[in-house]
């Protein structure tokens, strides 16, 4: 059952505000009853003290049901502060002591004031925090030891002995009407509450369901813009910077043709373009990092070996007859496997062998890399950004990341995305 | 695709003109830049000289199909729409008398299916020089 003072702390959900306020309702409304049932039921005896019998054990049970009815309604005060837990254990204490001086001064109708003590905190729980729920049950068995104790084994006040038995008659069943009153109060209590909380799990689970999709949507978009973003990159270096530095080269080298006859000049020519053309192996490199032009024209049948076939140690690659996949998982499964490559060439050694396998069926992709290392720790690694980062990506387009090491045996790492590949 | 190497460039420019008449030269990139100066080239290139110079593939098979004679194509490979490699598959296809010599400012590892389109070679846009367009020329014709 939710807490009160955890409903206050999530704070602007309508429905969580619609229970607090309807939980201080229930409140109030079991303060004044209990209050009013006090106080009527302490006018009762008065007035049979004045009409039926002029019994001292009339003006005793006054005196109780009257004390108490007044210091209950002072529960009133911390439940409009919104002290629930205060008030809810003023109720208890003032029951408890309620309960235990009526068995003290009606021994024979103990189990009606057991009842009447059990009550209050069974109607407590909602509003009070589990540590106040133990102290209000530990204070409920020691009432109800005391009321057995002072039911079963005493009559020391002897007060209601000269009752009538129709007056008791009327007394236990007005008491037992009043406490069945209050019982079908927290019952009620109970099931409205139980309701609401239902329908607000379920609201919130809607809710967060819709949050969930909604956050996994704007995610995509933003790996989507990320893409986008990085091949218009790697467009604009290839037909800017790119273009205009290798129409600069091809210009210098005619240049160079032309001043033939002056050795001085050819020279310094030569260099300039030597200059320029590591200046443009540079760009091409920075721009196939940021985004392989393979890979958004052939997909990964193509890009995977080509990237492979990059690194140092070379890598064997099977990739037969990888189909073309939806762009953000091309890109997505691409960089994870230059993630893992680059992990194996630096943790698996200059000696190890190095292979990857990717499997294009109608329903996944499979793709996996594994090398004959001495293994990693996967413990030490996981947190690292590299995995985490390739969860992260896969996990934008519905794939996983599964990471194998036996020590001296090797590591595997599988990256698949049940998703189909792209019509014909 | 042969992709050349110094010992031809070396070869063919100390050979000269491969004849008295003049070789028509298509340039076909949309990179305006690049464009201007494989222009150059084709003009410093002796033997051969600049009939157009056109920013996309269809463009440069209408020019092929006007001109009369063998024609040598410098086609950029990756052009918006028609690819140069697409365009380079039809002018084989269709079997016109020119010869494409393929450039790209991209790696050719990078680069898909340039290998079976029918160009007589690759070459990186920064090493096109007019021997270097002598030789291709000289070593397809051989061929």
């Amino acid at each position: 059952m939710l807490r009160a003072d955890r409903i206050s702390s999530v704070g602007s959900s309508p429905s969580l505000v619609a229970i607090r306020a309807r939980r201080l309702r229930s409140l109030r409304l079991y303060i004044i009853g209990d209050t009013v049932a006090c106080e009527v039921g302490a006018l009762v005896c008065l007035l049979l003290y004045a009409t039926a019998e002029p019994s001292v054990f009339f003006l005793w049970q006054a005196a109780d049901l009257a004390g108490c009815g007044g210091i209950i309604v002072l529960a009133l005060r911390p439940a409009d502060r919104g002290d629930e837990e205060w008030a809810v254990t003023l109720l208890c204490l003032v029951n408890w002591f309620l309960a235990i001086v009526g068995a003290l001064v009606t021994p024979h109708i103990g189990t009606v004031m057991a009842l009447a003590a059990v009550i209050p905190v069974v109607f407590a729980m909602p509003y009070v925090s589990l540590s106040r729920l133990r102290q209000l049950m530990l204070g409920t068995v020691i009432s109800l030891i005391a009321i057995g104790i002072l039911s079963r084994v005493q009559d020391v006040s002897q007060l209601d002995t000269h009752i009538p038995a129709a007056l008791e008659d009327v007394l236990v069943i007005g008491t037992v009407s009043m406490i069945a009153l209050l019982i079908l109060l927290v019952v009620w209590q109970a099931y409205q509450d139980l309701m609401q909380t239902n329908n607000t799990l379920y609201e919130l689970t809607a809710d967060l369901t819709l949050q969930a999709e909604k956050l996994a949507e704007s995610r995509s978009r933003l790996v989507a813009a990320t893409d986008n973003a990085r091949r218009r990159i790697e467009r604009d270096l290839h037909d800017g910077a790119q273009q205009q530095l290798t129409a600069l080269a091809v210009r210098m080298d005619l240049a160079g043709r032309a001043l033939s006859e002056h050795p001085q000049a050819e020279t310094v020519l030569g260099a300039l373009s030597a200059d320029l053309r590591s200046a443009i192996r540079g760009v091409r490199d920075l721009a196939h990092g940021i985004y392989p032009p393979l890979l958004a024209d052939a997909g990964l049948r193509l890009a995977l070996p080509e990237a492979a076939a990059r690194l140092e140690p070379a890598c064997s690659v099977g990739v037969c007859d990888v189909p073309r996949y939806p762009t953000e998982i091309e890109v997505a499964v691409y960089f994870c496997c230059l993630e893992a490559l680059s992990n194996a060439a630096k943790h698996a050694g200059p000696e190890a062998q190095t292979e990857l396998n990717a499997v294009g069926t109608d329903e996944r992709l499979m793709v996996t890399i594994s090398d004959d290392g001495p293994g990693i720790e996967i413990g030490a690694v996981k947190n690292g950004h590299g995995l985490r980062n390739m969860a992260d990506r896969l996990a934008v387009v519905g794939g996983t990341l599964n990471v194998q090491s036996t020590p001296e045996q090797g590591t595997t790492v599988t990256i698949e995305v049940a998703r189909p590949p792209l019509a014909g | 695709v042969g992709l050349h190497h110094s010992a031809n460039v070396i070869w063919a420019t100390k050979m000269g003109p491969m004849s008295s008449e003049l070789i028509n030269v298509v340039v076909a990139d949309d990179h305006p830049a690049f464009r201007a100066a494989a222009a150059e080239v084709v003009s410093a290139a002796e033997g051969f000289v600049l009939a157009s110079a056109v920013e996309s593939g269809p463009e440069a098979i209408a020019e092929i199909t006007r001109l009369v004679g063998p024609v040598l194509v410098v086609m950029d490979v990756q052009m918006p729409g028609m690819t140069g490699v697409a365009a380079t598959r039809e002018i084989h296809d269709r079997h016109l008398n020119a010869t494409v010599v393929l450039v790209s400012g991209y790696d050719r590892r990078d680069l898909a299916d340039i290998n079976e389109c029918g160009a007589a070679a690759f070459v990186p846009k920064e090493d096109l020089t007019p021997a270097l367009l002598t030789a291709i020329w000289r070593e397809h014709a051989a061929s």
